[in-house]
């Protein structure tokens, strides 16, 4: 048996996620859809599924330091897919938003970022365009924020082919789309 | 003390369980009832199955006793094929205009069978739900009630064939029997229109229509069933092959606000009956149920955990998102996330079945005055307007035989309401 | 009446094409049949008006040799005249070789049995009693109030009879109940009081308070019920009951692993509340059942203290949310509240710590750890366990104390005095309190649910006329127990018609015939009074019986019971069934032709076999079937018969038995089961094979599986060689 965790919901960081974006949060009821409609979910620590109970009980600490919710790429399949319109993608897109808020000093820096990002995020498309041009998001970072948002630079870094998957994702969806 | 003992006409629409049981207990409490049904047979999808939970047996064994007393009763009038067209009126006086579609062969009929030799149609069971076939007069089972073929009028030819007309020694076949209108006047009705299964084609990550060893759970009664397509032989659509590992798909459709928002409430028991399907008749077989929680009120719990303690019964908190075919033998990879142990688990399986919920079935197209009103999952109102107007079983909620047969006990009571008095 | 017999063989549906008609006319006519007709169709409008005009001219006992008896039952039930139908279509031409000499000599023998069964059988008349139309509703709850309701709507009058001071039972002590209609999403705030001055408005409806039965005497129809209420009795009639006694919390004290009994922890009624669901229930140690309502009454109480106190917080350990149907959308909707947190988890433990701080431990969260949550309150979600008596367990309490007192000597003693301490926590639980044999209250069949018959006929108990219904019946929600008092009210009524019309209920609707006990012959053997599933029979001081025919559910069961062969039926009796074996012609010993007979259960292995026969599945041609109402019917009196007639086996086709049972009448297969054994002793003591007599159970459905089991008999019977009693 894993340790013991003792669970003290912060509330105000459920609140913090609905406030930016991950209003549905709460209607999440642990299926799992999520998980295996995710491309990039792997196969000992699939996600999003656990990032979405967290946030649920409002564990903080647990989600700032979580590496996967950087992963994503915000393709939106999860929440298309989600039988109970939780929009996952949407919850680690707020999470996301708080881990900057976070990690950002001073706080105006991850303001900046936020607000930054926000622009060229929510798309999946966009994202993708960036990454065709070579231009990582995190680059874009200033230097001091990028050595503490580690997870999420690390991420990009760490998988040499992610450009090119994002690419074969947004072809595929793309003939999807035609196909409808 | 007391008592008036009168009685009045009561109108119950749908020949299901609830129907049945509706009609059944009306009458035997003195009043007269008229009992429509859409198909040519009664016992609506009961008798699609092979067996209940949780004592695996047979519905005909109730239903038998049902239809005795339905045979007996000269106070039932049945009228199948038929389907209610407007109402008007309230409580206590109700005009009901009735469709009832031409069946081609009338009470002389024996089901002696000549008539299926001579015919020349084959069309798609759908009892079977398309898994066998029948010819274009058939009987529409075993036990069904009433006990006479029936023309399937949409795939017959008509009177340009004529072929089974000879063949008949009983001159039971008139194919020039026309659609016919009935007026009637009652005091009371009860809906009991029952469900549909979903359709299990919306679904489409789950491969039902592509791959052939996707099943949905109302096929698989018809598949483990003496009188069904294979004489009750489970085996593979593909290749007729053994059945050495099965994956039943739980919430497929249900809880789903893509598809239907409510659970349909007997579909987690259906599966565990049909994981002891499997086992009974393949006893190597791995089963393997995918479910979000295993919902099995009051005493069916028991029967969770005894068909749970089989050791060759895997159940995995999760649902499936993704099935995927091997297009050479056919089997098929159900994935899912395994949510206790947060591992993704990628099971090779010979077959999966569905576990598709129930779509109530409303008041079909009837115009209705004074309104009955559907919620947002589609159930008939629950809020009972009136003594008059009521509604029964599955067409109310989703809910097992034995609260179907409960609550039409009570909707029978309540029509009583207005012919007691 | 004197008995004038017709017989009619129909040539239709390949009967005609595959046995000598004529050979069969004129084994009717050796039969001494009065009156013998065949015709191409008899179901047709010409045959049927052939039979009509017989019976204007005083035929009274019909034979129809045509179809099986479950078809075209109405064309051939004529007014003034008893109908035998012989089955030559399923059972003779459509399961055997055509134009064969031992298909004809199957057919000739079911002629001559039926001719048999008619000479002997008499139309029923049914028995005028006296019907007291008044229903008595035991329990003022949600369930017990519907009934009243219900019943006095359907014109009855009603006596309603409350344990507690006031009416409305739980129902009445809650504020706020989960909804009960769409869109099923928020909490209903919860007044009995119209309901309560409906039911106390209605002037069919007599309320007592404060109220217990004391006694419930006599039969349906006529039940003479004494009760005490606010230090006075009463007595009056009634004609049935619905039993509508509810439900108790499950004993809390028994939980002290979950904490109950530190201050803190309370069960379903601070800030940090912490819910653990299935408290003592789906858990084989305390309550194996789910009581299906407590995930939502969680939902219920969670969304309550955050409307009382937005900063409350609710966390919610659940072995499955269990929101049936629509319900779905409550759960959602407590879903959607931010201060109310679930998640899957086996609580192990529930813990005071420093303060009034309460830590519960639960493991294989989705958390993916063993977790622990502080709470200031901890709610065990307890289950619902029924308010009912155990019946046959009292009657035992009740015999054994009867043995001490007598000071019976020995064994006996002994085992009196340990199933009265078996059973000492059942003294004084009685709650109906029925005069009735076999014990005060209704039997019960599972986990103390008085049922029998749960998923087509739930409403059956094993007691005519009493209607259990609501939480007592099976653990519910207030719906379901709304609709629930409904349906027993109806039951209730219904079983008053049917009785009025001297008929018998559910399963035998419409049968007039009843038990007649020629009782100078009785030997007060009592097996009668405790062989009845239904409780029919009491007994006087010396042990004879006493029928009571309203409680009757016509199986026979008595019958089959009846050593000395007291008890009959007008169509239905020992010697009827017995003229129908000896009518059967056994081939002698050098014809090397065995002879079998079948007995089968009508509701379920005689369809079975109608069922091959549409199939053309072919059976034996050695048997002879003959339906019986029940296998428990079955006197073992027939298997004797047979065997000293020469018939080289008896094969005995019945419902299962056991806790799944499928018996229509509960234990009628069981004691067949039973009796079977000492049929097989005295085989033994014959000399003869004991595998000479089979019992089989099977399920209507396996109509495929009938026909081999009476071929392999035949063919064991084969192997064994003949009767060696044969004539």
């Amino acid at each position: 048996m894993a340790e013991t965790l003792l669970l003290r919901p912060d509330r105000q960081f459920v609140e913090d996620i609905v406030a930016s974006g991950g209003g549905d949060l709460k209607k999440c009821f642990q299926c799992a859809t999520c998980s295996v409609a995710c491309e990039l979910s792997t196969g000992n620590t699939p996600f999003p599924r656990k990032e979405m109970i967290w946030a649920q009980w409002g564990l903080r600490d647990r989600l700032l330091a979580s590496p996967d919710v950087w992963l994503c790429h915000q393709c939106n399949d999860c929440s298309t897919r989600c039988p109970r319109g939780a929009r996952p993608g949407d919850v680690l897109a707020a999470v996301r938003k708080q881990a900057v808020m976070h990690h950002s000093a001073p706080r105006i820096i991850g303001n900046w970022v936020n607000n930054r990002w926000s622009r060229c995020f929510p798309s999946a498309n966009h994202m993708a365009h960036c990454m065709r041009t070579s231009s990582p998001i995190g680059c874009s970072l200033p230097s001091t924020l990028r050595s503490r948002a580690w997870p999420f630079s690390g991420a990009w870094l760490a998988w040499p082919d992610s450009g090119w998957r994002c690419r074969q994702l947004t072809l595929r969806r793309a003939e999807g789309r035609c196909r409808e | 003390m007391s008592g008036s003992g009168k009685t009045g006409k009561v109108l119950v629409i749908g020949g299901g369980i609830s129907g049945i049981t509706a009609a059944v207990e009306a009458s035997e409490a003195g009043a007269d009832v008229v009992l429509v049904e859409r198909y040519p047979y009664l016992g609506g999808r009961v008798v699609q199955l092979n067996q209940y939970f949780p004592k695996m047996c047979p519905p005909n064994c109730g239903l038998e006793i049902n239809l005795r007393r339905f045979k007996t009763n000269p106070r039932i009038q049945c009228m199948t094929l038929s389907e209610v067209e407007s109402i008007t009126g309230e409580p206590g006086s109700y005009d009901v205009t009735i469709r009832q579609r031409p069946r081609f062969v009338n009470s002389k009929c024996t089901v002696c069978g000549a008539c299926v030799d001579a015919c020349p149609v084959d069309r798609p069971s759908e009892f079977d739900f398309g898994i066998g076939t029948t010819k274009a007069i058939y009987l529409p089972h075993e036990m069904a009630y009433p006990m006479r073929f029936v023309i399937d009028g949409s795939v017959c030819p008509g009177e340009e064939c004529s072929k089974c007309v000879p063949a008949c020694p009983y001159d039971a076949i008139e194919l020039g029997q026309q659609e016919d209108t009935i007026e009637l006047e009652v005091q009371a009705m009860i809906w009991a229109t029952g469900w549909d299964p979903f359709d299990a084609t919306k679904l489409v990550e789950m491969g039902y229509g592509t791959y052939p060893n996707v099943i949905t759970n109302m096929m698989m009664e018809r598949l483990s069933a003496t009188n069904g397509p294979t004489g009750g032989k489970l085996q593979r659509p593909s290749d007729g092959g053994a059945v050495e590992s099965i994956a039943f798909v739980q919430c497929a459709g249900s809880r789903d606000e893509n598809n239907l928002k409510h659970c349909s409430g007997v579909c987690c028991l259906a599966s565990l009956k049909q994981a002891r399907y499997v086992r009974e008749q393949y006893p190597e077989a791995q089963v393997y149920i995918f479910y979000i929680d295993i919902r099995a009120p009051g005493r069916l719990e028991d029967f969770y955990q005894a068909t749970e303690a089989d050791e060759r019964l895997t159940l995995i908190k999760g649902k499936v998102a993704k099935i995927t075919e091997d297009q050479e033998s056919k089997s098929l990879e159900v994935e899912a996330e395994n949510t206790l142990s947060g591992e993704r688990v990628i099971q090779k399986v010979d077959m999966v079945v569905l576990a598709t919920g129930l779509v109530p079935n409303g008041c079909g197209s009837a115009r209705v005055d004074g309104g009955i009103n559907t919620d947002e999952d589609g159930f008939l109102a629950t809020e009972q307007p009136s003594d008059g107007l009521l509604v029964a079983g599955c067409a109310k909620r989703p809910v097992d035989v034995a609260t179907c047969v409960r609550d039409a006990a009570g909707a029978a009571g309540k029509a009583l309401h207005i012919s007691g008095e | 009446m004197d008995k004038k017999v017709a017989v009619y063989i129909c040539r239709g549906c390949d009967i005609g094409d595959s046995l000598d008609v004529d050979g069969l006319n004129g084994v009717a006519k050796e039969c001494e049949a009065d009156i013998v007709r065949d015709h191409e169709c008899f179901c047709s409008d010409a045959g049927v008006a052939l039979i009509k005009d017989d019976v204007k001219q005083g035929v009274n006992a019909l034979v129809v040799a045509a179809c099986s008896p479950r078809f075209m039952t109405d064309v051939f039930t004529v007014d003034g005249a008893r109908t035998e139908r012989v089955n030559l279509r399923e059972h003779v031409v459509w399961s055997h070789e055509p134009n064969d000499e031992d298909t004809q000599a199957l057919a000739d023998d079911y002629v001559r049995m039926g001719v048999a069964r008619a000479k002997k059988a008499e139309v029923p008349e049914s028995f005028n009693e006296e019907i007291d139309r008044t229903i008595l509703v035991i329990g003022g709850g949600v369930t017990g109030m519907s009934a009243a309701l219900d019943a006095a709507k359907m014109g009855h009058d009603v006596v309603l009879v409350e344990k507690e001071a006031q009416l409305g039972g739980w129902s009445a002590k809650f504020a706020y109940r989960f909804p009960l209609s769409a869109p099923y999403r928020e909490l209903e705030p919860v007044d009995m009081q119209p309901r309560i001055a409906e039911v106390k408005g209605n002037e069919r409806i007599k309320v007592y308070t404060n109220a217990s039965v004391d006694k419930i005497d006599g039969q349906p129809g006529q039940f003479d019920v004494s009760l005490s209420a606010n230090g006075s009795t009463a007595e009056f009639r009634v004609g049935a009951v619905v039993q509508a006694t509810g439900w108790k919390p499950y004993d809390a004290t028994r939980l002290g692993h979950l904490g109950y009994g530190s201050p803190n922890v309370v069960t379903n009624v601070a800030r940090r509340i912490a819910f653990v669901q299935c408290a003592g229930s789906r858990d084989k140690e305390h309550l194996p059942y789910c009581s299906g309502v407590c995930c939502r009454v969680t939902i219920k109480q969670a969304l309550v203290a955050r409307q009382f106190d937005a900063e409350a917080e609710a966390y919610v350990l659940y072995k499955d949310m269990r929101t049936p149907g629509q319900y779905e959308e409550f759960y959602r909707r407590a879903q959607e509240d931010n201060g109310i947190f679930f998640t899957k988890g086996e609580v192990v433990g529930v813990e005071a710590v420093a303060g009034d701080n309460l830590v519960v431990t639960a493991e294989n969260t989705l958390l993916g750890d063993k977790i622990q949550v502080e709470a200031d309150l901890v709610v065990l979600a307890t289950g619902m366990v029924p308010n009912a008596a155990d019946g046959e367990a009292i009657r035992r309490l009740t015999d054994a104390k009867a043995v001490v007192e007598k000071g019976e000597a020995g064994g006996q003693l002994e085992a009196a005095k340990a199933t009265i301490e078996e059973l000492k926590d059942k003294d004084g639980s009685a709650i109906l309190n029925l005069t009735y044999r076999q014990g005060p209250d209704l039997p019960q069949f599972k986990y103390e649910f008085p049922d029998s018959h749960f998923i087509c006929f739930p409403y059956e108990s094993r007691r005519t006329s009493i209607y259990p219904a609501g939480c007592v019946r099976a653990p519910n929600d207030s719906l379901v127990s709304l609709e629930d008092g409904s349906g027993a009210a109806l039951k209730a009524v219904q079983s008053l018609t049917v009785a009025s019309q001297g008929t018998a209920v559910h399963p035998r609707w419409g049968d007039m015939s009843f038990p007649d006990f020629a009782l100078q012959r009785c030997t007060q053997c009592k097996r009668c009074t405790e062989e009845c599933p239904f409780g029919t029979i009491n007994e006087d001081v010396k042990g004879t019986p006493q029928p009571n025919l309203t409680r009757c559910r016509r199986c026979g069961i008595c019958m089959g019971a009846c050593p000395e062969r007291i008890i009959s039926f007008k169509d239905y009796s020992v010697d009827i069934i017995s003229s129908m074996i000896k009518a059967v012609e056994i081939p002698d010993e050098f014809e090397e032709k065995p002879r079998l007979l079948g007995l089968l259960c009508e509701n379920d292995a005689y369809p079975a076999l109608d069922t091959a026969g549409l199939k053309r599945i072919r059976h034996s041609n050695q048997i002879r079937f003959i339906p019986v109402r029940c296998l428990g019917s079955i006197n073992t009196v027939w298997i004797a018969d047979a065997l000293s007639r020469g018939y080289d086996g008896i094969l005995l086709v019945g419902c299962k038995s056991g806790d799944d049972y499928q018996c229509h009448f509960i234990k009628g297969s069981e004691l067949m089961d039973k009796r079977s054994e000492n049929v097989r002793e005295k085989l033994t003591q014959l000399a003869l094979e004991e595998e000479r007599v089979r019992l089989e159970q099977l399920p209507i459905s396996d109509f495929e599986k009938l026909p081999q089991i009476i071929n392999e008999f035949a063919e064991q019977i084969d192997e064994i060689g003949m009767n060696p009693f044969k004539v």
